[in-house]
């Protein structure tokens, strides 16, 4: 295989594809506003967005398909200012596939070798052995209308593969297929990445697909980069109250609290305030304010099936004036298979809460429910006027053996 | 879901109309070889009791048709039929050529002006009557009139919006995506709109060749005030059997009108094979 | 109790003489104020199935009865069913109280009857401030309210739904389903959920058929089909991730039997056998299954086997595992846990180090093989890993906590009878091996 580990090409350190300040205008609309990221040797970066963000005229820009309006892109630490696409040693694979209709998966898969001038033996070894890595070696003779979706899918990932770009471009490359396909070929990329020393970025909207891949993701909103970061920094530490409420299914409850007496008080809540929050009050006060956003996690938020007489304290005799549960009235319970998301209304506010079946079986819509958040370290505080993060903004998560709640 | 299946009053309406779309062709041919005594018979006769080649006969021999006393015309219809075919072949060929590429040019590059496309079909709005004329003063200041050169040059100018806007419809169906994955793959611009772009089109070429074609091939009007006697076409030939003796020679007529038909018959069968839809199923996600 | 809403008997729906089944002899029933939910991957069978329920296509054989009436032969004008198409097929030309009476208009019906029908519907779906605005220039869901509510100001009998929200933005999707849950509680209607989205499916529906290659291969209430399902087809289908699957043999032991897989081994006490191996004997091929969930991560010294971590994907709070045991896929979810002690490495910047899984300073006295309650589901003391560690190539302790082990007959892919009651206990067969 000629899949020469990446990275041979550049000193250490110096980032496959860089972009500096990159601006896109079409007339009068903005797509791009001056953006700047990395993508080091080996690495999967996500740029992950709603529809319209700029994500794929960013891939675009980077292939050389449309010209820039202001701005820098560098690969390897050089200039592509001016590069034809065919110059520029990238691939891209559409959202569309964009396979050559009229040719076999073999043609297909050999067009970027032919165009290199290549012996065919050579391109025959090379397409043989992407097939067989890519399980579409009975698909070569035949022609994409014939294909299944994934077939089709893995064709268009092997014509990239074949002549081992410096760089992998994915316009949402997985978006419309079935989910056990999806997550099998998203395994496949991760797999690229990881063996082969592939280099990948990749454009999607789908948040789980970004945290489930990425090594770094980038949040692109409105053409411009919102957060950079770490799959479970962006989850744990969001940039902003949009960003919060973009990442995470059942989404993250925003709450309207006030910090009072070194309580957070919000929907009958009053908790002491985490150490991850300190910087936040540090922040009211340094503003003048004690109103702020407070967002918890539904898989936060403990149900408890019976009123509790004493307070949860875990033991410990708590700060005067605090109550760490609450009570709200019932107003959606929606099934996700072994677990349930409750939908909690305390007077204007609404929280959602994750439960198992079993105390799913016990809980009908309108009655009043009593809920404590779990862990005060992950409650996350954004200022009530910008939406930014005013708490943490860096995280380190760590895992713990999940059992099955019945 | 399924086609319905016919019933009989929609089987009887559909007879109906085929009856009306080919009773004019089944006429054309039967007065084609009708001798002269029947083309005005009245009442009319369906088909001719003794068919003859004559009316063919007089087209290339017009003393032929003496035989049956009537004549007049005195110009063999073959240098309309050579003209024609020049004309419009050449025509057509170089209307389609120019416009593949502006069409390419319109749909993937001509991001300047939305309205261009349109600025160009608004050439195809003026009616042929009213740029006759200037086209008759402009070309004899050129020398260009009764001349093919003029007469092609006139035909690309009328259809070359035409051909662009149909050949941007089909460039505009074909993901882009698919030539910039070729120009990705190391081909340059030109390449890939050679090698990609123009054989994906290929349905929407041959469609728009053909139409072109016809619209040559029966234009009257230009062919009628630009040519006098350097140049014929077979619309004008037709207008040409008018006698003062015999009226109209309506037999020598349906029978130039069938040899007309016949490149278009032809035409139609050879690209009909090529007009099938769904060319580049599979290429995308639908 | 009156006929059931709906009722499917023997469906079939062959295409091309014979040459595709597209739906294989199924039959199901719909009660009154129910919801069921066909679910299955494209292809399934699931758009025919509905298109023969509206009349757009003429079942094989089989019968279709409403309210205990065969509609078979009734044209699908006349059927006194309602369907949402997934593109919403709204007239995006007309208004929305236009779009809203275009149902009753065509039946003729009387103009203030149409206007209160109208206004009514509505403001049940929150339509009111936009009555006059043009369908087309409204965003995707308020289009798909309009879709529905269409449907609804005609009452139909049945209200078939088909795959309305995947033409949706993600985004929007949870607030629709929540719509469409008020629905189906304030007026109580009979829909047919068809659906590809298991999550639509489990979130929506009373019940959940679930089809593949023409048939039903299990029909289940929603809150069971995830704990029972009962075919490997559904246990692989339902749930992300899947359950895991291992294949393999049952061999006699002392008072039971025993399912052995290449490093661990399920010990079924004689009096939780279900029935079907008794009769079945022991040497034919089964399949066990188990949940991601109740799969448990430990540190390598601590697990009952080991396995090899081949990736992990974050998914929010929590995240899946991938390992490789002794030639097997399996998938763990472990739950996530915020460190107290704060960070100091900034954002962007990973350790590459440490390829290892280190067990945390409190994993002291992890227990094994305990059996967990709900209070106990993430104690507070519970080791937590690092997930920066739990790196590709790292070896891992494997448990399996047994409550929810389902077996399934390997040749037939159907789930044995019976819950496994007492749980069964899992162990190690070779005495203590060192990690690989």
């Amino acid at each position: 295989m000629t899949t020469t580990t990446a990275g041979a090409e550049s000193p250490p350190g110096v980032p496959v594809l860089e972009a500096r300040e990159l601006s896109k205008r079409y007339g009068r609309k903005t797509a791009l506003d001056r953006i700047s990221f990395s993508v080091p040797p080996e690495s999967f970066v996500v740029i992950l967005g709603p529809a319209g963000a700029g994500k794929t005229t960013t891939l675009r820009l980077l292939a050389g398909l449309e010209q820039e309006s202001g701005g820098e892109m560098l690969m390897d630490g050089r200039s592509v200012a001016g590069l034809e696409p065919k110059d520029r040693d990238i691939a891209m694979i559409f959202d569309n596939l964009a396979l050559y209709p009229h040719k076999s998966g073999f043609q297909n898969m050999a067009a970027p070798l032919l165009e290199r001038r290549m012996p065919r033996e050579e391109i025959r070894r090379r397409v043989d052995a992407v097939a067989a890595k890519l399980r579409i070696a009975h698909v070569l003779e035949r022609l994409p209308k014939t294909m299944s979706g994934g077939e089709r899918q893995r064709t268009a990932l092997g014509r990239a593969l074949v002549r081992s770009p410096r760089a992998f471009l994915l316009d949402e490359p997985l978006s419309s297929l079935d989910a056990p396909l999806r997550f099998e070929l998203r395994a496949e990329l991760k797999r690229l990445q990881r063996e082969e020393g592939h280099t990948f970025l990749m454009a999607t909207p789908d948040f789980t697909e970004a945290l489930a891949v990425a090594d770094t993701v980038l949040l692109l909103r409105s053409g411009k980069i919102v957060q950079a970061a770490p799959p479970e920094d962006l989850y744990d530490c969001p940039a902003d109250c949009a960003a919060a409420l973009f990442v995470g299914s059942p989404q993250i409850a925003v709450l309207h609290a006030e910090l009072r007496e070194g309580l957070i008080h919000c929907a009958g809540l009053a908790l002491p305030l985490p150490a991850v929050l300190e910087e936040a009050a540090e922040h009211m006060r340094g503003a003048g304010a004690d109103g702020f956003l407070l967002g918890i996690r539904p898989e936060n938020v403990r149900v408890l099936l019976s009123f509790p007489s004493a307070p949860e304290t875990g033991g410990q005799t708590d700060i005067p004036g605090a109550r760490r549960h609450a009570v709200g009235q019932v107003t959606d319970i929606e099934s996700l298979g072994l677990r349930s998301v409750i939908t909690v209304r305390c007077g204007r506010e609404q929280l959602r809460m994750l439960c198992s079946a079993a105390q799913r079986a016990q809980i009908r819509i309108g009655q009043d429910l009593a809920f404590t958040p779990a862990d005060l370290e992950r409650l996350t505080a954004f200022d009530r006027r910008t939406g930014m993060n005013i708490g943490r903004r860096t995280g380190r998560r760590t895992f713990s053996p999940c059992f099955n709640p019945q | 879901m399924p086609p319905r299946p016919l019933t009989l009053p929609l089987r009887t309406l559909l007879c109906c109309a085929l009856i009306l779309m080919l009773f004019p062709i089944f006429w054309l041919f039967m007065t084609a070889v009708k001798p002269p005594t029947d083309w005005n018979a009245s009442p009319a006769i369906w088909v001719p009791a003794e068919p003859t080649l004559i009316n063919f006969k007089t087209l290339f021999d017009p003393d032929a048709i003496r035989e049956y006393g009537v004549g007049g015309v005195s110009r063999s219809a073959g240098d309309a039929v050579f003209g024609s075919l020049l004309a419009s072949t050449v025509s057509t060929l170089i209307s389609v050529g120019a416009g593949v590429f502006s069409a390419i040019g319109l749909s993937r590059y001509g991001r300047g002006s939305r309205s261009a496309p349109l600025v160009i079909l608004s050439g195809r709005m003026f009616p042929p009557a009213a740029i006759a004329v200037p086209f008759v003063i402009i070309f004899s200041l050129l020398g260009l009139i009764d001349t093919y050169a003029g007469l092609i040059a006139v035909y690309i100018a009328v259809t070359l919006p035409f051909s662009t806007w149909m050949l941007k419809s089909f460039v505009d169906d074909l993901p882009r995506e698919i030539e910039e994955a070729a120009m990705l793959d190391g081909m340059s611009r030109l390449k890939a709109h050679l090698t990609v772009t123009i054989p994906l089109i290929r349905g929407g070429l041959f469609a728009t060749t053909m139409l072109v074609f016809i619209l040559n091939w029966s234009e009257f009007m230009f062919a009628l005030v630009l040519s006098y006697s350097n140049i014929n076409t077979i619309p004008v030939q037709l207008a040409k059997y008018v006698t003062a003796t015999a009226g109209t020679l309506y037999g020598v007529q349906a029978a130039l009108a069938v040899l007309a038909m016949l490149p278009l018959v032809l035409g139609g069968f050879f690209i009909q094979q090529h007009l099938a839809r769904g060319m580049t199923f599979g290429a995308v996600k639908q | 109790m009156s006929a059931p809403k709906l009722e499917a008997a023997g469906l079939t729906k062959i295409y091309k003489d014979g040459a595709v089944v597209a739906v294989d002899n199924i039959s199901f029933t719909v009660e009154s104020g129910e919801t069921l939910a066909l679910l299955g991957p494209s292809g399934c069978g699931k758009s025919t199935t509905l298109n023969m329920i509206v009349g757009l296509e003429r079942p094989t054989s089989g019968d279709i009865r409403i309210d205990g009436r065969s509609v078979v032969d009734v044209p699908a004008g006349r059927r006194d069913v309602g369907l949402v198409f997934q593109d919403y097929a709204v007239f995006a030309a007309m208004s929305v109280r236009d779009n809203l009476a275009f149902g009753l208009k065509v039946r003729r019906t009387d103009k203030a009857v149409i206007r209160r029908e109208v206004d009514k519907t509505a403001e049940f779906l929150s339509l009111t401030d936009c009555l006059d605005v043009r369908a087309g220039r409204l965003s995707g869901s308020e289009q798909q309210r309009v879709a529905i509510g269409r449907t609804l100001v005609t009452k139909p009998a049945l209200l078939l739904l088909d795959e309305p929200l995947s033409n949706l933005e993600a985004s929007a999707r949870p607030a629709v389903r929540q719509e469409l849950r008020r629905l189906q509680q304030e007026l109580r209607l009979s829909i047919i959920y068809v659906t590809h989205d298991q999550t639509e499916a489990l979130s929506l529906a009373d019940r959940v058929a679930i089809m593949h290659h023409g048939k039903i291969i299990q029909e289940e209430q929603t809150l069971q089909i995830m704990q029972y399902p009962g075919h490997v087809r559904v246990a692989q289908f339902l749930g992300s991730p899947p359950m895991n699957i291992l294949r393999g043999r049952l061999a006699d032991a002392g008072g039971g039997v025993k399912f052995t897989h290449a490093a661990f081994a399920v010990l079924f006490p004689a009096c939780a056998l279900p029935a079907g191996i008794r009769e079945r004997g022991p040497d034919k091929q089964y399949a066990l299954g188990f949940r991601a969930e109740d799969l448990v991560l430990v540190p390598p010294e601590q697990g009952l086997w080991q396995g090899e971590i081949l990736g992990v994907e974050i998914r929010g709070g929590d995240a899946v595992v991938n390992l490789n045991s002794h030639g097997s896929p399996l998938q763990c979810v472990v739950e996530h846990k915020l460190k107290a002690a704060p960070c100091a490495a900034p954002a962007g910047t990973r350790s590459e180090s440490a390829p290892d899984l280190r067990p945390e300073p409190e994993k002291e006295g992890f227990p094994t093989t305990r059996r967990t309650g709900v209070s106990e589901a993430v104690p507070e003391t519970s080791p937590a890993f690092d997930v920066v560690s739990l790196r590709k190539g790292a070896p891992a302790g494997l448990t399996l906590a047994p409550e929810n082990i389902v077996l399934f007959d390997g040749d037939s892919n159907l789930r044995l009878e019976s819950t496994l009651v007492p749980v069964p206990q899992c162990f190690n067969p070779q005495p203590s091996p060192s990690v690989a």
